[in-house]
């Protein structure tokens, strides 16, 4: 019923925008088409800082490129507007890849100051090139056509314009669910969690960026061929601010937004135009001072967009079906035999300053067996997991695991190999369903690229990696809430979550931070017994616990770390007895 | 031409500083880069050139209300385009709400004030020479300000309280420190410097609505190359900016000196995220 509703809304939606030029006359489709121009250039944006968290200002110039590609090539060279659009494209991409290698590597507050910069020289570069009729631009550019089909008409062109659109919001909507597109939505948030799942979030943010770039890069050919003329002054800096207007308008995040905010901001500029030079002599300015009040207001009042605000009205879609038969994911082969160490520690140390947190701790964690790490508050634990899982690089010592030397491979190296992780403070996506943030965890184990997401040509591999993240999360006891938002989870069972995205990955080796805390007695029961049921089935295990019932009862072995070093090192029973674990412990007394 | 090269330089470079100083004000108190930091030297330039020259007030007085309305401009800032935003501050939206607040002032600027520049009254009845009033003026501006932060900051208790905040804002407050209060006081504070850039060097800079955008850019450069919240970097990449700038417009000329500053500020960011000074903030354990 729920799914039947929410494609009647889509459905209403397409139907509008078909009869749309029965109803209105050319003035009002004219207008219809630069909304559907801009909301693909928004789109990209929607896609890079809604989603992505990269927040841009240069995304106009990206379309300033893709226009004059086309438009340097059509009229300089009398060449056909389709040979226009591929160059239009594949320069975009190209400028956006030079770019991109060269800037996303920065950091927090530099990135958005960088776009500025290019976005601004970029400019200056159209406007200085004698090729591009320098700052009067390039004028004559013929309409796009078909054969002797000419779309020159403003409603030909209309149905053009908005056919596209469809298209590629469909490529996005279907990019989005895919697993590359879970692996964008991952990268707000941090980039630790992202590498400990063997994702390259370097490689995800310049793919989003030259994705991002491409649309802009088409939005910018139909600019030229529609507008007939292309000049820099529609590409500046001030253009990238209203596109990125028009995305948070709309509700950076929604790929509904585009088109909502595109269609806002334009509808609302035309007002402007028209009211503006009645009240006052400097409408172009005051339009700036408008636009500056509408925008702080948006951020105080309305931060998420008109869309999240819409769809509380309309019914929510029904998310993540869920696969009814699916050929199982291939596993990873476990060469360790029993008792072999799988894991090798030897001499490490971590200093930050004067302080070792970790101070030359070695020991071996063998295959098939559950290693219990414990220690008072600040004996280095979690430092000890994280030069493990490669977070941090040890100073000195090495750390070999399964006979290869992984002390200075970066995290998602070291995930790849097959180590998975939970961390101390949980790291979820809280605003993706339980079902992806586990299929977040899958991302290793399969091979689906960004065409074959958009395109839908990884169904097969989808539902076998759906259903297996649905067995990692009936395993912790979560199966029946998979459509459920992280975020809504009680910390408790957010911990659990975390435990099935890591069984997701396959690991030889898990690495559990305090996995026990915070559960309830029940839970800590069925986690027990999911650990030793692992263990069974040839997993190794290395966990971080406070709660000593829950480390005696499962472990197989204990070390004990105080002040950095190792304390102690043996059977539960023999650590139970160890004088001098008691008395870092209970500070002496016994 | 060498003279007038370091001259010129530094004297800008000594604007560029003082808003790199009003930048890092703001960011130590909030952890936010407002980008209205070259719309308050605009501010200075422009309501000193409008207390002292159009309205005739005494430069002393007109100095005075120009500081105190940027100091104002500070405090709206704080309210209105900082407060909203500092729960997500993850999301960069301050760069948003901080540039639009920027892009109305320095519009209803232009709409009030004309979008010709125009001049600055000279404000010493003393003749022109090689170091003129315009190229001592920001200098002297610039060393009274560091000393000024100096004394604040090492002397005073609120100076304390203010390092506190910058250092920890979360146990800050947990010691009882009222955060907001101390925050607003930056942010006035910095208004008042930023204001203080715009009317020392507004002889030079001239009284004009464009100089927002272009204080906001060339401002952020020392801040980004001398380390976050590091005064002495600020001054130190200052100076180097504005010779470097000052050299390339002689070379090279007026666009491609922007380039070139561009593309130096992109390769030194790309090489030393964590500033020019020095091992930037050392990891919390």
């Amino acid at each position: 019923m729920k799914r039947v509703r929410s494609r009647l809304v889509m459905l209403i939606a397409i139907a509008l925008v078909a009869v749309a030029p029965a109803i209105f006359g050319s003035f009002t489709i004219t207008l219809m088409n630069y909304i559907g121009i801009y909301a693909m250039a928004a789109l990209g944006l929607v896609l890079m800082t809604g989603i992505a968290g990269l927040t841009s200002f240069g995304q106009a110039a990206f379309v300033g490129i893709g226009a004059y590609a086309t438009a340097w090539y059509t009229v300089a060279h009398g060449g056909s507007p389709w040979i226009g659009l591929l160059l239009a494209l594949a320069l975009t991409a190209l400028v956006a890849t030079i770019l991109g290698v060269a800037t996303l590597r920065l950091g927090g507050h530099f990135l958005p100051l960088s776009t500025i910069a290019w976005g601004i020289a970029i400019y200056f570069l159209f406007g200085n090139t004698d090729a591009l009729g320098r700052y009067s631009g390039l004028s004559g550019i013929p309409p796009i056509a078909i054969g002797p089909l000419s779309f020159e008409g403003t409603i030909a062109v209309y149905f053009f314009i908005w056919a596209v659109l469809g298209i590629v919001m469909l490529l996005c909507w279907n990019l989005l669910d895919s697993r590359q597109g879970r692996a964008i939505r991952c990268l707000r948030g941090g980039t630790a969690l992202v590498e400990s799942l063997a994702i390259d979030s370097f490689r995800i943010r310049l793919a989003v960026f030259v994705l991002a770039a491409l649309l802009a890069g088409l939005s910018g050919w139909f600019y030229a061929h529609i507008q007939r003329y292309v000049g820099p002054i529609q590409f500046d800096i001030d253009a990238g601010i209203e596109l990125l207007l028009m995305a948070l308008v709309g509700g950076a995040g929604q790929i509904a937004g585009a088109v909502v905010g595109s269609a806002i901001v334009t509808l609302a500029k035309n007002v402007l135009q028209d009211v503006l030079p009645a009240i006052t002599s400097y409408s172009g300015q005051f339009e700036a001072v408008v636009f500056g009040v509408v925008f702080i207001i948006l951020l105080q009042k309305a931060r998420g967009g008109v869309v999240p605000i819409i769809k509380k009205y309309l019914p929510r879609p029904e998310q993540n079906v869920l696969p009814i038969k699916a050929s199982p994911l291939p596993r990873r082969q476990r060469t360790s035999a029993p008792g072999q160490a799988v894991l090798a520690i030897e001499g490490a140390t971590k200093r930050f300053g004067a302080l070792a947190a970790v101070n030359k701790v070695s020991f071996e964690v063998k295959a098939r067996e559950v290693l219990g790490l414990i220690g008072p508050n600040g004996a280095g634990k979690s430092t000890l997991l994280n030069l493990i899982t490669g977070v941090l690089k040890p100073n000195t010592g090495t750390i070999v695991f399964q006979g290869a030397d992984i002390t200075k491979l970066p995290p998602r190296r070291i995930a790849a190999a097959g180590v998975a992780r939970t961390f101390q403070h949980v790291k979820l996506r809280p605003n993706m369903t339980l079902l992806d943030n586990v299929l977040l965890g899958i991302y290793a184990r399969t091979r689906a690229g960004f065409l074959a997401g958009a395109l839908r040509l990884d169904r097969a591999e989808e539902s076998a990696a759906r259903a297996e993240a649905l067995h990692q999360l009936r395993r912790v006891g979560l199966g029946d809430r998979y459509g459920d938002l992280a975020g809504n989870l009680p910390l408790g069972q957010q911990r659990l979550l975390e435990v099935a995205r890591a069984l997701a990955a396959d690991p030889t080796l898990l690495v559990l931070d305090e996995p026990a805390a915070g559960l309830r007695r029940l839970e800590k029961q069925t986690l027990s017994d999911l650990l030793r049921d692992l263990r069974t089935q040839g997993m190794t295990i290395i966990l971080v616990e406070h709660d000593m019932e829950f480390v005696m009862n499962l472990v197989d072995r204990i070390v004990v770390m105080d002040f950095g070093v190792k304390l102690a090192e043996g059977l539960p029973a023999a650590i139970r007895a160890d004088g001098r674990v008691q008395e870092a412990y209970l500070g002496g007394v016994a | 031409m060498v003279q007038s090269i370091v001259s010129t330089g530094v004297a800008i470079g000594c604007i560029y500083a003082l808003i790199g100083i009003a930048y890092n004000v703001m960011f130590s108190a909030s952890r936010v880069f407002s980008f209205t930091a070259g719309t308050l030297g605009m501010l200075g330039g422009v309501l000193g050139s409008l207390f002292i020259a159009v309205m005739g007030l005494p430069v002393a007085l007109g100095f005075i209300l120009a500081l105190a309305a940027g100091a104002v401009f500070g405090v709206v800032t704080e309210i209105v385009a900082v407060r909203p935003v500092l729960r997500s501050l993850d999301q960069h939206l301050y760069v948003l709400s901080t540039l639009a607040l920027a892009l109305i002032v320095q519009q209803f600027t232009a709409i009030e004030w004309g979008t010709d520049a125009r001049p600055f009254p000279r404000l010493f009845d003393i003749a022109r020479g090689a170091f003129d009033q315009q190229f001592w003026l920001p200098m002297l501006a610039c060393a009274v300000v560091i000393i000024g932060l100096e004394l604040l900051y090492r002397r005073t208790l609120i100076g304390h309280a203010f390092l506190a905040i910058a250092e920890d804002s979360y146990a800050a407050r947990a010691l009882g420190l009222p955060e907001r209060r101390l925050r607003i006081l930056s942010f006035a504070l910095a208004g008042a410097i930023g204001a203080l850039a715009g009317f020392a060097g507004g002889e030079m800079l001239l009284a004009f609505f464009g100089n927002a955008p272009l204080l906001t850019f060339y401002g952020f450069i020392p801040v980004a190359l001398g380390g976050m919240g590091s005064q002495r970097g600020a001054v130190v990449a200052g100076l180097l900016l504005g010779l470097f700038q000052q050299a390339a417009n002689f070379l090279v000329g007026g666009i491609f000196a922007s380039v070139a500053v561009f593309s130096v500020f992109i390769i030194v960011l790309l090489a030393r995220p964590e500033g020019l000074a020095g091992a930037g903030l050392q990891r919390r354990v």
